[in-house]
């Protein structure tokens, strides 16, 4: 997993990639902690990614979240590598 | 004198012709065969005062002969134990210096070497890795069900939680 954080203004609405769409609790879920994080209410969006392999990404203006298989299976190339 | 049978004159006369005699012969023929005489007598003392006199000169130029040929000998000794030093000197030097060429051509080759399979080794993994990726990703897609996508959201959004994202 990854994240990048800056102090510049950000969207209120997340955009969730995922390689198959989230259920509603899923959906719920990440709504809730994205809520608690940012302190304000945000609107979650999900999206298909298929590249993505499994797991999910979020992106909240520059705000980034990775939590993908692909990026555990970079991780372990690059350790490999 | 006379019952003697000895004439006084005659004696006289005698006397006095052996004494004419004498003086002609001193001052004819005494004298010059004297001078002759000495005078060669001369020569040869000069002869041989000069026969040793070059004698002495030889015998000096033999010795020095003899000192120059020793001093040569000993000298071109020298040099050519000089020249053997040096020669073996430099022959160490030649050999040192390729042993040290070699070793460094050697040592030069084997780091090369070395670098060349490090190389290939870091090609051939990267190559494994790549493949291993492929195949990974297709293994994945065909294992992946929609129910195990989910369950794999499911725990990455609990490991969120646990991180405190």
């Amino acid at each position: 997993m990854k994240n990048k954080e800056s102090n510049t203004e950000r969207a209120k609405t997340a955009t969730v990639k995922s390689s198959v769409f989230l259920t509603d609790k899923q959906r719920e879920e990440i709504k809730a902690r994205l809520e608690k994080i940012f302190g304000e209410k945000i609107a979650v969006v999900n999206e298909i990614e298929k590249k993505l392999l499994g797991g999910f990404t979020v992106q909240l203006g520059d705000w980034y979240l990775d939590a993908s298989l692909s990026l555990d299976l970079h991780k372990i190339k690059e350790a490999l590598s | 004198m006379e019952n003697l049978g000895i004439q006084p004159i005659s004696l006289l006369l005698q006397s006095i012709n052996f004494l004419l005699l004498l003086l002609i012969l001193k001052k004819f023929l005494y004298k010059p065969i004297l001078k002759v005489l000495a005078d060669r007598k001369k020569k040869i003392e000069e002869g041989l005062s000069y026969s040793d006199k070059m004698k002495s000169e030889f015998e000096k130029s033999e010795k020095k002969r003899d000192e120059i040929l020793v001093r040569a000998r000993s000298d071109g000794k020298t040099i050519i134990e000089e020249a053997k030093r040096a020669a073996k000197k430099r022959e160490e030097e030649l050999l040192e210096k390729a042993q040290r060429e070699a070793q460094e051509i050697i040592a030069k080759g084997k780091r090369e070497i070395e670098a060349m399979k490090e190389d290939l080794a870091k090609d051939l993994r990267r190559e494994a890795v790549m493949i291993a990726e492929k195949i990974v990703e297709k293994v994945i897609k065909e294992a992946l069900t929609e129910n195990t996508q989910k369950a794999l959201i499911d725990r990455k959004i609990k490991e969120i939680a646990k991180s405190n994202i």
